[in-house]
């Protein structure tokens, strides 16, 4: 049942933080946010979500990359599915699309460019969490 | 040829009397023709003919047959006149009355000195057919339409020097050869002068270089990319004068000495500086010019001076990189808000109050994303020079600070943030309405950035000695410290990666001050009661720098000040 599932917003553009969650909310996800890689990991001490939707460039360009490694590597979390959002493909010239799954690169079981739809989040979302 | 009839007949009656076949021409052109066409074995010759001691034919004749003897008589027995005939080498020398005797031996000894002599018995041989007259001699007429010129202009041509040509008696005669081969070099001449033209119209700058790596020719601009005197360019090699070097550039760096060696175009960038030590991104291409079997002569070398696209191009790729951005980033929520409230089963979910929030919200990034590119536009006229400052009577509150809080509605509402305005009674400024609403703008949008949700930003409007003052503040969370420095003096640069919108907007709202001769001054630090203390004083005064600083709230103010123009009132305003 969705009202079962928690997904965990990491992001720190607030306004799509907030757009989103009311997105998932109605849709009858539990949802929580926060916008920092380090706050990412501090809620997932207390909690640990079903699904993380996360955007790549946080505090520093890197921050996506190098959360989404350290959620992999730690036993307790690798099994969270991580839907990777973000605007940077441009930036680094790179297809974000087939490189995510690769786990020593970018170890992530869906990439999105923003900006998405609001359909289309759920849909990726719906699929990950095998609803 | 003689005009003196007596001895005409003397000597044809004697010569004929002799056993030679002569004949009396009287006109200078027949004559030139006979002898270019070699009709004549020995030519008899009246100096004083061409009277005032014109000696001017028998140099003519000398040139057409070298060979060609001549007996020349005159009335005249001076010494001098005597002296100058001889000078022109002429075989023989008779004075009137003459001695037929004497006109005998002459004719005898000048037959059997010229070694073609076949048949002695004439002065004048019958003509013989010539496929090519190309040193038919020609009168004025005649070179007039060969020439395609006027008989006045061909006559002051020769008269100046111009046109190789003899003046007998008072009139011009040329060779056929002579005239035609003026013409080949008056047209190449014309050759050369078109390709001076032509590089001339060039706008780029362009020199012809040679194989010794000498400059032949150049334009104008060429002289001026590089700021030197065209005395010192021609005939220079073209490291000295483009690199300023003593030697040549290595073969694998010159496009010039690459051009010579693959006989093909090459093109390599360079960085100059030009007076004021700005940088200027040029093409340097090399052509090839080559000679009819295929050879490099010289090359082209054209210098294009690609600023102004260099420029664009960067200005372009920051809109891009820009628009990469804020459509994917900016875009995300608004696009996440839309999508949502157009989704039937989703938009039934939401409630009311919510989806008005969803359209604030949308609203308020769509018009933080034109500022920005208002902003990115204005950025490159400020770095081009094209920002036109169009100054004018304005009623600054009705014109500027009512539209401008206006249009901030939705970022204010978003954030639940009042304004407040206090404008005093201002009299109208003298200034560009339009730049001082983006300036403004920016400065709310600033505000607003760095204010607390739920609070106030003030906007203040007032006149400060002989200045219009508009100042926006907040409360909030300030502008960090580092920021602080580069928005306050720090240059724009587009290229700037992480450069904020904010920021961006700031230099913007800098800059419009600077054209109205103003100043936009940013502040930001700790409201210790009401008393704003500045970040740098907080840290550096003592008074402050015990004071535990999360126990006040932190300030942005922006203030800018322009001249109210009362100089322009002085001097009667517009006129």
């Amino acid at each position: 049942m969705k009202a079962s599932k928690n997904i965990l917003i990491v992001d720190d553009d607030v306004d799509f933080v907030e757009a989103t969650k009311l997105v998932l909310e109605k849709s009858g996800y539990h949802v929580e946010t926060c916008m920092s890689a380090q706050a990412c990991l501090e809620k997932m001490k207390v909690k640990v979500p079903d699904l993380i939707v996360m955007d790549v460039m946080m505090e520093t360009d890197h921050s996506g990359f190098d959360l989404c490694r350290e959620i992999k590597r730690n036993q307790d979390t690798k099994e969270i599915p991580i839907l990777m959002l973000t605007a940077v493909d441009e930036k680094y010239r790179m297809n974000f699309g087939t490189a995510a799954g690769d786990e020593s690169w970018l170890p992530v079981e869906c990439y999105i460019d923003k900006p998405v739809e609001a359909n289309v989040l759920l849909e990726r979302i719906n699929k990950l969490l095998g609803e | 040829m003689d005009s003196d009839r007596d001895s005409v007949e003397q000597l044809l009656k004697g010569l004929k009397n002799l056993g030679y076949k002569s004949e009396a021409i009287e006109q200078t052109n027949i004559l030139l023709r006979k002898i270019k066409n070699d009709l004549i074995d020995i030519l008899i010759l009246a100096v004083d003919t061409w009277g005032g001691g014109h000696f001017e034919l028998i140099p003519v004749i000398k040139k057409l047959n070298r060979s060609l003897p001549i007996i020349a008589i005159s009335g005249d027995d001076s010494l001098e006149t005597a002296a100058r005939v001889r000078e022109q080498g002429v075989f023989f020398y008779a004075l009137k009355p003459l001695d037929m005797h004497e006109i005998e031996v002459a004719v005898k000894n000048a037959l059997a000195r010229k070694p073609t002599f076949q048949r002695p018995i004439a002065v004048v041989r019958q003509p013989v057919a010539k496929s090519e007259p190309e040193h038919e001699i020609l009168n004025i007429n005649e070179a007039s339409r060969i020439l395609k010129l006027s008989k006045r202009t061909l006559g002051n041509l020769a008269k100046q020097g111009e046109i190789p040509a003899s003046r007998v008696a008072n009139r011009w005669y040329f060779v056929r050869d002579q005239i035609c081969e003026w013409m080949r070099i008056r047209a190449a001449g014309n050759q050369v002068n078109y390709s001076a033209l032509i590089l001339e119209t060039m706008d780029e700058g362009v020199a012809v270089v040679d194989r010794r790596l000498k400059i032949v020719s150049c334009n104008s601009a060429y002289l001026r990319a590089l700021d030197v005197p065209h005395d010192c360019v021609i005939g220079e090699s073209c490291y000295r004068v483009s690199h300023r070097s003593v030697v040549p550039c290595d073969e694998s760096t010159c496009p010039v000495r690459k051009a010579f060696k693959t006989q093909q175009s090459e093109k390599t960038k360079h960085i100059n500086y030009d007076n004021e030590g700005k940088e200027r991104y040029c093409d340097v291409v090399a052509l090839p010019i080559k000679d009819m079997h295929g050879n490099v002569t010289s090359v082209l070398e054209v210098i294009r001076d690609n600023t102004e696209i260099y420029s664009l191009n960067r200005h372009l790729n920051g809109i891009m990189r820009f628009f990469a951005r804020e459509s994917k980033a900016t875009l995300g929520s608004v696009m996440m808000n839309i999508s949502a409230l157009a989704d039937e089963s989703l938009s039934v979910t939401i409630e009311n109050s919510k989806r008005n929030e969803m359209l604030v919200s949308s609203l308020c990034s769509l018009k933080l994303m034109h500022d920005m590119i208002r902003n990115y536009i204005v950025s490159y006229q400020v770095e081009n020079g094209r920002l036109k400052c169009n100054k004018s009577m304005v009623l600054v509150a009705d014109s500027i600070i009512h539209p401008v809080i206006a249009g901030s509605a939705p970022l204010l509402k978003k954030k639940a943030i009042n304004i407040d305005t206090s404008i005093e009674q201002l009299r109208p400024a003298y200034c560009d309405a339009e730049l001082l609403k983006v300036a403004l703008t920016n400065m709310i949008n600033s505000a607003v950035k760095y204010a607390a949700g739920g609070s106030k930003v003030q906007c203040t409007v007032e006149t400060d000695d002989g200045n219009l003052v508009i100042m926006v503040s907040s409360v909030g969370v300030g502008i960090p410290y580092d920021k602080l420095q580069v928005v306050s003096n720090g240059s724009f640069d587009l290229e700037q990666q992480d450069m904020s919108d904010a920021e961006m907007g700031l230099h913007i709202a800098r800059t419009i001050a600077e054209k109205h001769d103003g100043i936009l001054s940013i502040e930001s630090g700790y409201l210790i009661g009401n008393k704003p203390i500045s970040f740098y004083e907080f840290r550096t005064n003592e008074q402050y720098s015990s004071l535990e600083k999360v126990n006040y709230r932190e300030f942005a103010t922006f203030r800018l000040r322009i001249p109210y123009a009362d100089r322009h009132w002085e001097n009667g305003g517009d006129k």
